[in-house]
């Protein structure tokens, strides 16, 4: 009995760690159904930040953030430079994602399909 | 035929030549029934700033203030360069009327969308 008992702490462990994630993942997902349930701010998965970038820079790091998405996932951009009003509609019309809502500096953009699915 | 025309402009002051021929083409190609589209980067921004082009008059053609204004009349469209008009210290309310402030994306979408478009720079 003694013999098993280092066995059945790290069952235990991984266990707890998996409930934990699983906890952690519903909580997310929570977090996300009641921005939704809150009225006008849609449902998302992640949400960036990107200050006062702009222009190139702005779209290719975008599209990094997306391509991290699962397909259908939303993200929240914050851009506050104003050539992000234009470029963001023109950027998803262009890749394919959706802009789900959009009031400067506020960006909700949808994962598009893969080609492949 | 692609139904648009860019005209890509990158002086003002630094050479007003230039920077007074890429608008008469602009008015050619917006009179020719062209949705035509002047984008303002580098040194060109400067032209998008209100009170820039006065004085500006290029002997053979009429003053560059005019000229865009009459582009902008005829549904012309000016896109200035967001990082090109922050670097030199301009803020959105100094635009002049008929411009908007784009970045990368918007020109690029010009350009490749609708059949393309072809692009003359200055």
């Amino acid at each position: 009995m003694r013999c098993h008992a280092p066995f059945v702490h790290k069952e235990q462990k991984v266990v707890e760690n998996a409930l934990w994630l699983l906890m952690y993942n519903e909580q997310t997902f929570e977090n996300g159904r009641s921005a939704l349930s809150g009225g006008n701010t849609p449902s998302f998965t992640d949400e960036w930040d990107a200050g006062q970038m702009g222009c190139g820079e702005l779209v290719m790091l975008l599209a990094g953030r997306m391509k991290a998405l699962a397909a259908g996932q939303v993200l929240k951009l914050v851009a506050l430079d104003s050539g992000a009003q234009e470029d963001i509609p023109a950027w998803c019309r262009m890749t394919g994602h959706s802009l789900v809502s959009s009031t400067h500096p506020n960006y909700f953009i949808q994962r598009r399909q893969d080609k492949r699915e | 035929m692609s139904n648009k025309f860019c005209v890509s402009l990158t002086c003002a002051k630094d050479d007003t030549d230039k920077a007074t021929v890429a608008f008469v083409v602009a008015n050619a190609a917006a009179a020719s029934d062209k949705e035509t589209m002047v984008f303002l980067s580098t040194e060109g921004v400067h032209l998008a700033t209100n009170g820039y082009a006065t004085g500006i008059h290029e002997e053979g053609f009429s003053p560059l203030q005019e000229l865009m204004e009459n582009f902008v009349k005829a549904e012309g469209k000016i896109f200035v360069c967001s990082p090109c008009y922050k670097k030199r210290g301009y803020s959105e309310d100094q635009v002049i009327t008929g411009a908007t402030i784009v970045g990368g994306a918007k020109l690029v979408e010009f350009l490749t969308t609708d059949g393309g478009s072809p692009c003359i720079t200055y």
